[in-house]
């Protein structure tokens, strides 16, 4: 009995259960990195299920698979096997998982993603509706002609 | 599964759009002004753009690999230079150079022009003749410019000013631009006037025109343009193929951009935030290239509050993007270069030189005195 509790202490494992159910077992360390999790272990100590309703298992996982693998190479690699939607949804839960290394990765892989776009391909991104009435964008336009040059057609 | 029918959110809060935002390029941050009112608000707002600098300024570029920096300072009344090669993270490894052969005799007055490209600087010296040398301190090798020109007059007097060192890579060659004017000789001593070493000639200007030396053909040609001149002793630049430089004229200041490949030039009039005709005096400026993108620190002369911006796009005023206000910073005088990620060299009214690290705000001194005000900072790789 002595025993068991003792593995289980020295190498602890923690379930996360995503929004559509889905279950990761991972070790106390990984999971530590999400500072809201952390936060949540300090408040409950025996917790072994611990609900993320904000991230989906598909996420989640991707969430996990960064953690344990993050490092220079990985990192300039890491993002360019996923699309927009996913970027956004990935720092999503970066953000509430609150994960700032992975926050900082996914805004700047979001940014690189949109520079060289229109101001219509960024609304789509992010979900805006232009309040400009035409005289206004046309004025701004205007006033920025040198920065429409070489947009990528969307 | 059950996944299609869950719909996470897609909104993304604003804190993190700032953060995707501020890691833009300044010309896709120009360009999404018309995206909605909110984000033209935010790109005036100086916290936004203060962020935009920070990652402006840390971002990778491999050309600053294996870089030092050459510093040049002036001794005693004569203005006697010596040359140190600065290393390390703290540029605490120093190495005295020593003067190329045409500058033994006489090393007082040298400048830099520009910074290295591939291992070579030049130095000029302004005076009787004028002295261009193109010097290689790790290879201990140099080339003097030769100074007569057949494009000169008889019987006339120049005053060369230097304007630009740089490469051509279209035509592989090494080429130096300067303006000339030529006066009639004048031999009556009472209508000279010295200054700081040059001569200044009363007698009438009969020629002024533009020339470009080629290290290929190893000779001056004359050039049919008609472009700003440099203001005084301000720094030039050399970058992709083109020299830039601070220029005047008719009573209004450009960066000057002259293409080494064709000939041709363009000139960028100053940012509209920062006029001479303000109430705050007159403004001093200084072209630096940060991050391989050309900049002007402008502040308000004896004001230490120092106003960075970075330009967009030659030729487009619009295009200043304010990115930093620093200051009052204590203590120190005029910047004297730049080294990578964008430090800032200053000489500090102690006479200690010290940089100011933009991410940071923080100046930091780096251990050496600069004697007069002729000290110069340049990036040097081999």
């Amino acid at each position: 009995m002595a025993e068991e509790k003792s593995q289980a202490s020295s190498s602890k494992m923690l379930t996360l259960k995503a929004s559509d159910g889905v279950l990761f077992e991972v070790e106390l360390n990984i999971a530590k990195e999400m500072k809201t999790v952390q936060a949540y272990i300090d408040d409950c100590e025996d917790i072994e299920t611990i609900p993320i309703p904000n991230v989906l298992g598909k996420h989640l996982a991707i969430v996990i698979e960064y953690i344990k693998k993050t490092n220079e190479e990985y990192d300039a690699e890491f993002e360019k096997q996923w699309n927009m939607d996913d970027l956004q949804l990935l720092l999503l839960a970066a953000n509430y998982l609150n994960i700032s290394g992975l926050q900082e990765c996914l805004c700047k892989a979001i940014a690189k993603r949109i520079e060289n776009k229109s101001p219509e391909y960024v609304r789509k991104v992010f979900n805006i509706e232009n309040d400009h009435s035409p005289e206004e964008e046309a004025k701004l336009r205007k006033e920025y002609k040198w920065a429409f040059e070489g947009v990528d057609k969307d | 599964m059950a996944s299609k029918d869950i719909k996470v959110s897609n909104h993304i809060p604003n804190d993190l759009a700032f953060s995707i935002l501020s890691k833009l390029p300044i010309v896709s941050i120009k360009r999404f002004s018309c995206v909605h009112k909110s984000w033209a608000l935010l790109f005036q707002n100086p916290n936004f753009l203060s962020a935009v600098g920070k990652n402006f300024i840390s971002q990778y570029n491999s050309f600053y690999d294996d870089t030092c920096l050459m510093l040049k300072r002036t001794q005693g009344y004569d203005n006697r230079c010596v040359f140190d090669m600065l290393s390390g993270e703290r540029f605490e490894n120093r190495v005295r150079l020593d003067l190329p052969l045409p500058f033994q005799d006489d090393d007082t007055c040298i400048q830099i022009l520009g910074s290295s490209i591939n291992g070579i600087i030049c130095l000029y010296q302004e005076g009787d003749h004028s002295k261009i040398v193109l010097w290689k301190p790790t290879a201990k090798e140099f080339t003097i410019i030769p100074s007569d020109n057949v494009n000169y007059l008889p019987y006339s007097t120049t005053l060369t000013k230097t304007h630009g060192f740089g490469y051509d890579s279209v035509s592989d060659d090494y080429k130096v631009i300067r303006h000339a004017t030529l006066f009639e000789r004048d031999t009556d001593s009472r209508s000279r006037n010295y200054l700081e070493g040059y001569r200044l000639y009363i007698s009438k200007s009969v020629g002024k025109f533009w020339e470009i030396y080629s290290m290929r053909s190893n000779s001056w040609r004359k050039l049919d343009i008609d472009m700003p001149l440099r203001i005084n002793e301000s720094v030039v630049v050399y970058m992709n193929g083109m020299c830039h430089w601070w220029g005047i004229k008719v009573g209004k200041e450009y960066v000057v951009s002259f293409d080494l490949s064709n000939d041709v030039f363009l000139t960028t009039p100053t940012p509209l935030d920062m006029c001479d005709n303000s109430n705050l005096g007159m403004v001093e400026r200084h072209l630096v290239v940060l991050n391989m993108s050309i900049s002007l620190i402008s502040n308000y002369a004896m004001n230490t509050t120092f106003h960075i911006s970075v330009l967009g796009q030659l030729g487009v005023r619009e295009s200043w993007t304010k990115l930093f206000i620093v200051g009052p910073l204590l203590g120190v005088e005029h910047p004297i270069g730049v080294g990578k990620r964008g430090n800032i060299f200053f000489r500090k009214e102690n006479y200690k030189l010290a940089y100011l690290d933009l991410s940071t705000e923080i100046i930091e001194e780096i251990g050496i005195q600069g004697e007069s005000h002729f000290c110069q900072i340049v990036i040097y790789k081999s």
